[in-house]
């Protein structure tokens, strides 16, 4: 216990708080750009690092990693341009609050909520980091299969009024997915020889264009109506759409608690992403409220939280494989192991007894971060919440001005604003014709992990009774199968309610 | 008429190209450094610090542009069209000039649209397994997965599956070939237990005590596994994808340019800040001449097209 004060003092010293100060702004601002997410944050702030000790290095990265996390929810209820995939949920249940007037509260919200997945992650992380990676490793692809099966089946649970379109479009999403060299012998699939595809559609370019490109679409159609929106929103000063009340906490508590544990779960296990993580807790609670679609027509508070505390709640998890066993749960993660390397420090079992000191200064240096998180971002708010005070007009054009800076940023240049103009046509038609973009958006993003694992499955386990030595692998494909039949009689049931009703 | 100006213009330029390399004033503006790789890895990293160096040896800001895909492709393509002034250049592993464009027959470029200045550091390509693995040379493997039956090899990469087809074609053995993406994926499959074997590009050195480093994959031995045996040495003939990071320009680059790009490598290689991060990342530095990476390209080159005519491979 002796030692552990200087750890205090190293941590808590002015330097090492303004660095981690530094990085949490610096990744909020980043992240509250459409397009811009945690990763690229990350990883063009690695080479400011060089110079500074390990601690305030390490520190400085998990800041920016946390702020951009936080703040990638501004964008996305704004603009309804998520700053990352894993924001979209948050996008769609919170840019209709914002239409609606109740932008600052939705802000608020989702700000809060993130603090508290961020916070409860990281007291997992702290508390069990050793004793969870043991398991962690025990996930292979064989399991993550499964889990990804599970994971697919109960999001496209959510695929709006017809689960045959909601299927189409799903399917449609791995298809996209596809397009790229394939990952064991490199042959090109779908490329039809654009050098540029080889490493697949990028992700951002092609969620841009589906999500934030469609919407301004269709806004620019219905101008008139919204400039007299527009009106309504300057107008709506009520204190009830601005704060966080205590009918709202009511609400949304159930969400965020099962959002932090959802999202530390996925975090936990290697692979699986924060897309993953904050789809789900958004589906779960999407479901539990039993409101349907009507959760994306009106916008939905707790649907933000649920969304925001799984999402932010993924980061400090996915440093447990990370510290534990020097494997990466997530991009960040990754991204982090390359600061460490710099820093002369290997991650893996031995941190713990190598380096106790500077992961003892890593954890107080995150639980500040957490904190950090909460003051930037209530009253940097403030700030960006007029944005929906100025008028359309003026709005649309500066955001399509954004989503092609993002496209350009994340899809190797002019390329990627191609890609994002294609896709925008596509989310454009999608909507009009009532095709769920989220399943889409849930295929293309988990199409390439799942087809990897399976195909290295397919590899590990040649014989059937093999299988029987991956228990966690058959209870999720279990519950997937079980998944795909409930949801046909729930369908098929309120198929004949209709017909039922109609005279 | 038309011939004749063609032959004039010719021997110009044979009698250009035999002057010796004249001094140059280059760079007369920034330079960029292409990265073929997302920001955040290895040679990214090391690339920024090569970069920050090169800024001060050349008086010029040289700076670090990512365009990933397709294991360097991207960039490649993209530098083969660039104009060869002197004003881009590539820093990147070599195995993705040597070997990608022969397994695949979209890509326009090969090996003989750059010239090379030099070499800095290299992948300590290899092959290897557990810890615990009851064998510790490449005999020893071979028994082992006859023994066993049925070997499970993890193939981070087309070139990882190339050699273990050409080592089970000659010795019969049978393999289960698992994909993984990149080097940590491969790390995962191998600690939990699940792969008796795998190619590294060196990412072993990161996990003391997790691997051992089974045979080089390289012509000659490596700097960090220097009691280790290379694949050619365990009787496999020719079997090597050699990787050493290096520095391209677009063909016809002017000679003086790439010999003032030669000797800032030359100083780069000695630099601190350059020993310090290829400590830290477990990439020694090898610093090799313009001629001698020129050389090393093209023999890799046509190593691997014997290698490929062995298995049969055909470029899709």
């Amino acid at each position: 216990m002796e030692s552990f004060l200087p750890v205090l003092e190293a941590a808590f010293a002015p330097g090492n708080l303004a660095w981690i100060l530094f990085g949490v702004t610096l990744g909020y601002l980043v992240g509250a750009l459409p397009g811009l997410g945690k990763g690229t944050a990350t990883a063009v702030a690695i080479p400011l690092t060089f110079y500074l000790s390990p601690l305030a290095a390490i520190a400085f990265l998990v800041g920016i990693a946390k702020g951009s996390t936080a703040g990638s929810a501004v964008s996305a209820i704004l603009l309804n341009t998520p700053g990352e995939p894993s924001s979209t949920p948050t996008a769609m249940a919170g840019y209709p609050l914002a239409r609606a007037g109740k932008a600052q509260k939705a802000l608020k919200m989702g700000l809060f909520a993130s603090v508290i997945g961020d916070l409860f992650s990281t007291i997992v992380l702290i508390l069990v980091a050793q004793e969870l990676a043991e398991y962690a490793l025990g996930i292979g692809p064989v399991e993550l299969t499964g889990i990804l099966a599970f994971s697919m089946v109960f999001i496209a649970g959510l695929s709006g009024r017809s689960m045959i379109r909601g299927l189409i479009a799903g399917l449609f999403g791995i298809l996209v997915s596809c397009v790229g060299l394939e990952v064991e012998t490199a042959s090109p699939r779908l490329t039809f020889g654009l050098i540029e595809l080889y490493d697949g559609l990028p992700l951002i370019p092609v969620a841009i264009g589906m999500l934030a490109l469609s919407e301004m679409m269709i806004q620019m159609g219905q101008r008139r109506r919204l400039e007299q929106e527009a009106d309504l929103l300057r107008g709506s000063g009520r204190r009830e759409d601005r704060v966080v009340t205590l009918g709202d906490w009511r609400r949304s508590a159930r969400a965020i608690l099962r959002g932090c544990l959802i999202g530390t779960g996925v975090g936990i296990l290697p692979g699986l992403g924060a897309s993953v993580g904050s789809f789900l807790s958004y589906g779960a609670e999407r479901r539990a409220s039993g409101r349907g679609v009507d959760f994306e027509e009106t916008g939905a508070i707790e649907g933000v939280a649920a969304a925001e505390s799984a999402d932010n709640a993924v980061v400090p998890a996915s440093f447990v494989p990370l510290f534990a066993i020097g494997i990466p749960g997530s991009v960040i993660a990754a991204i982090l192991i390359g600061a460490f390397t710099i820093q002369g420090i290997t991650p893996g079992p031995l941190l713990f007894l190598e380096n106790r000191d500077l992961i003892l200064g890593v954890y107080m240096s995150m639980m500040a971060a957490s904190l950090f998180l909460l003051l930037i971002g209530y009253f940097g708010q403030n700030v960006f919440a007029r944005i929906v005070r100025i008028s359309p007009a003026l709005v649309m054009p500066v955001v399509v001005f954004l989503c092609c800076l993002g496209a350009y940023l994340q899809g190797g240049g002019v390329f990627g604003i191609g890609v994002m103009a294609v896709f925008g046509v596509i989310g454009f038609f999608a909507k009009k014709y009532d095709f769920s973009f989220v399943t889409f958006l849930i295929g293309f993003v988990i199409g390439p992990s799942f087809e990897l694992s399976l195909r290295q499955t397919l590899g590990l386990v040649t014989e059937f009774s093999e299988l029987m030595d991956h228990p966690v692998a058959l209870v999720f494909g279990a519950l997937a199968v079980f998944g795909v039949w409930r949801l046909t009689v729930l369908q098929r049931r309120q198929h004949e309610a209709m017909v039922k009703d109609r005279p | 008429m038309k011939g004749l100006l063609k032959g004039f213009v010719a021997a110009l330029f044979a009698l250009g190209a035999a002057l010796p390399a004249a001094a140059t004033d280059w760079p007369t503006g920034p330079i960029t450094m292409l990265i073929g790789y997302k920001a955040g890895g290895g040679t990214d990293t090391k690339g920024r610090v090569l970069a920050k160096i090169l800024t001060r040896e050349l008086g010029q800001q040289v700076n670090v542009i990512n365009r990933a895909g397709g294991g360097q492709a991207v960039a490649l393509e993209g530098l083969k069209n660039e104009a060869p002034d002197g004003s881009i250049f590539l820093f990147g592993a070599v195995s993705g000039i040597t070997l990608n464009p022969q397994i695949n027959s979209d890509l326009q470029f090969t090996a003989e649209d750059f010239v090379y200045a030099g070499g800095l550091t290299e992948f300590q390509v290899s092959m290897v397994a557990p810890a615990d693995a009851p064998f510790d040379d490449m005999a020893g493997f071979v028994a082992y997965a006859k023994e066993k039956g049925k070997i499970k090899y993890a193939s981070l990469s087309p070139g990882a599956k190339i050699i273990m087809q050409v080592i089970a074609r000659q010795d019969g053995i049978e393999v289960d070939y698992i994909p993984t993406k990149g080097g940590r994926g491969m790390v995962q499959l191998a600690l939990s237990g699940q792969v008796d074997f795998a190619y590294s590009g060196g990412i072993q050195g990161r996990y003391p005590g997790k691997f051992k480093t089974i045979a080089a994959a390289s012509t000659r031995r490596l700097g960090n596994y220097p009691d280790t045996e290379t694949l050619i040495e365990a009787g496999y003939e020719g079997l090597a994808i050699d990787a050493p990071t290096v520095v391209a320009f677009p063909k016809g680059t002017d000679p003086a340019i790439v010999a003032k790009m030669e000797a800032a490598l030359r100083v780069a290689s000695t630099d601190p800040d350059m020993i310090k991060i290829s400590k830290s990342i477990n990439m020694p530095i090898v610093y090799q001449t313009a001629a001698e990476t020129s050389q090393l390209v093209e023999d890799s080159a046509a190593a691997i097209t014997i290698m490929l005519d062995t298995i049969g491979y055909k470029a899709s």
